[in-house]
């Protein structure tokens, strides 16, 4: 996980112009909602195989690079192997379906990112969320660009003077130190200044959201019957037997 | 890692719906509070502290294993009500990229929040006795600690008798549950069950050289702070915490 991923995700929302992409927010979220209710549901391995090949296929067709985005959404592999190593039982059926589980949900939420420009996403989400929260939301996700090139120079600059030495445990612990403290006053001296720049363009109490959830029918429709599809096989598949 | 962020689909609806509601009221507090003292002007001090959390994960201290979070460290800058709600927001946002699960943002948000208002408490106090370093040090190891209980306190009350999670009965390739849905699939794999003793051992066993690592970071950021910006950790008298 890093600053670089988020700006390569946004790039792919807001530079795409594929049907998926076209698709309002609302159906995408509705979309992502109704596939996770089957990743939750799901417990018949290749129903959660073909979910997961379905979203590959589906980024494919967006012009989203597939390997790229399964990368991305590969991060909780490294948290779910806690729980496969805790849940053992000699099978590989249930590693497959714990793993199966957290990387289908991790995907469908990165495509949704991935083809959605976070506005629009931050926007739907702060209807539900406090006005402050969702405010929050907003610049936190806008501060991750400013502070990911702040961080990605410092890191260098770091190396750059010999501060990284892999035979120093001790020194380099104390000089990434350093380098996340000057970091860390960077950016309180960055959000004052955003402060003021907020209240020069006028803020008052609002940030202005993209007030479009909704596109043509014949866009959004697809994404919404494609998430009840899944929704609906997982129901079938967990209560036919 | 010092911070295991509960994936999607291992644990039981009742559970992570209940963390979404528990934080859901927390968070609703938080943002009273918040709102109540001057949040304009705060915004974006917790915005930028919440972004920071995210990008510290990015920065090696130990190349490849491990990344710290700074939980403790923004919970003593940000106070409890911005720090529930910076709580929130990260996990969100890392639900958001694949990064922790969504259906578990709410008890992510309850082990990230309850570690970051630990350190919180336990930097006022300490920081009376010690240097603002050592203080934050020696907050932000237990505050961890806290934090790890609360994860295996979540775990543990998906079964509290028997110490094992039923994640659901495991359906493979052209095999069906017989015994109304109910019974065993194959010899060897009748439900899939996660051993909370097993669990407990790796969490703890991982985390505590994570957690050692990153009280250190903490506690050097915290005094490197303390030096150039000492308002930022609570030693200017004017600066308010919420």
């Amino acid at each position: 996980m890093s600053g670089f991923d988020i700006a390569v995700i946004d790039y792919w929302a807001t530079s795409g112009r594929s049907f998926l992409h076209r698709a309002g927010p609302a159906a995408k979220l509705i979309m992502s909602a109704l596939l996770l209710a089957a990743v939750v549901i799901g417990d018949y391995l290749p129903l959660l195989a073909a979910l997961y090949l379905t979203l590959v296929a589906l980024l494919a067709v967006a012009r989203v690079p597939p390997l790229r985005v399964m990368t991305i959404g590969a991060y909780p592999v490294v948290f779910v192997a806690l729980f496969v190593v805790s849940a053992w039982d000699g099978t590989w059926q249930t590693p497959a379906l714990i793993l199966g589980r957290a990387l289908t949900a991790a995907l469908t939420l990165v495509a949704l990112l991935a083809t959605t420009p976070y506005p629009r996403v931050f926007g739907l989400l702060s209807r539900v969320l406090p006005r402050i929260v969702g405010e929050a939301l907003f610049l936190t996700y806008r501060s991750l660009f400013t502070l990911a090139e702040m961080a990605g120079e410092m890191v260098t600059a770091t190396r750059v003077r010999s501060g990284v030495n892999l035979r120093r445990p001790a020194t380099n612990l104390r000089n990434l130190s350093l380098a996340l403290g000057k970091l860390l006053i960077h950016a309180m001296d960055r959000s004052e200044r955003q402060y003021d720049i907020m209240i020069v363009r006028g803020y008052s109490d609002r940030i202005a959201a993209p007030a479009r959830s909704w596109n043509s029918l014949a866009t959004d429709a697809a994404p919404i019957l494609l998430g009840a599809a899944a929704l609906a096989a997982a129901i079938v598949t967990r209560w036919n037997a | 890692m010092t911070h295991l962020h509960l994936p999607d689909g291992v644990l039981p609806l009742w559970l992570w719906a209940g963390g979404l509601a528990l934080a859901g009221v927390l968070i609703a507090i938080a943002a009273r509070v918040a709102a109540g003292a001057d949040f304009r002007r705060r915004l974006p001090t917790l915005s930028m502290i919440a972004a920071f959390m995210i990008i510290s994960m990015s920065v090696p201290v130990i190349p490849a294993v491990y990344h710290v979070q700074l939980a403790a460290l923004a919970g003593i800058v940000l106070g409890p009500a911005s720090g529930v709600i910076a709580a929130f927001i990260v996990n969100l946002l890392l639900a958001l990229v694949g990064h922790g699960g969504i259906t578990v943002v709410g008890l992510n948000t309850l082990i990230l929040g309850s570690e970051m208002l630990t350190a919180w408490a336990l930097f006022r106090v300490l920081k009376r006795a010690l240097a603002p370093g050592p203080a934050a040090g020696a907050a932000a190891f237990p505050a961890m600690v806290v934090g790890a209980a609360v994860m295996l306190g979540i775990i543990a009350l998906a079964s509290p008798q028997a110490g094992l999670v039923h994640l659901g009965e495991v359906t493979s390739f052209g095999e069906r549950a017989h015994a109304g849905g109910l019974g065993p699939l194959h010899a060897g794999a009748p439900y899939a069950e996660l051993s909370l003793r097993r669990f407990a051992w790796l969490v703890l066993g991982l985390g505590s050289l994570g957690w050692i690592v990153e009280s250190v970071v903490t506690g050097l950021v915290v005094r490197f702070a303390a030096r150039v910006k000492p308002d930022l950790v609570g030693l200017a008298p004017d600066y308010e915490r919420v």
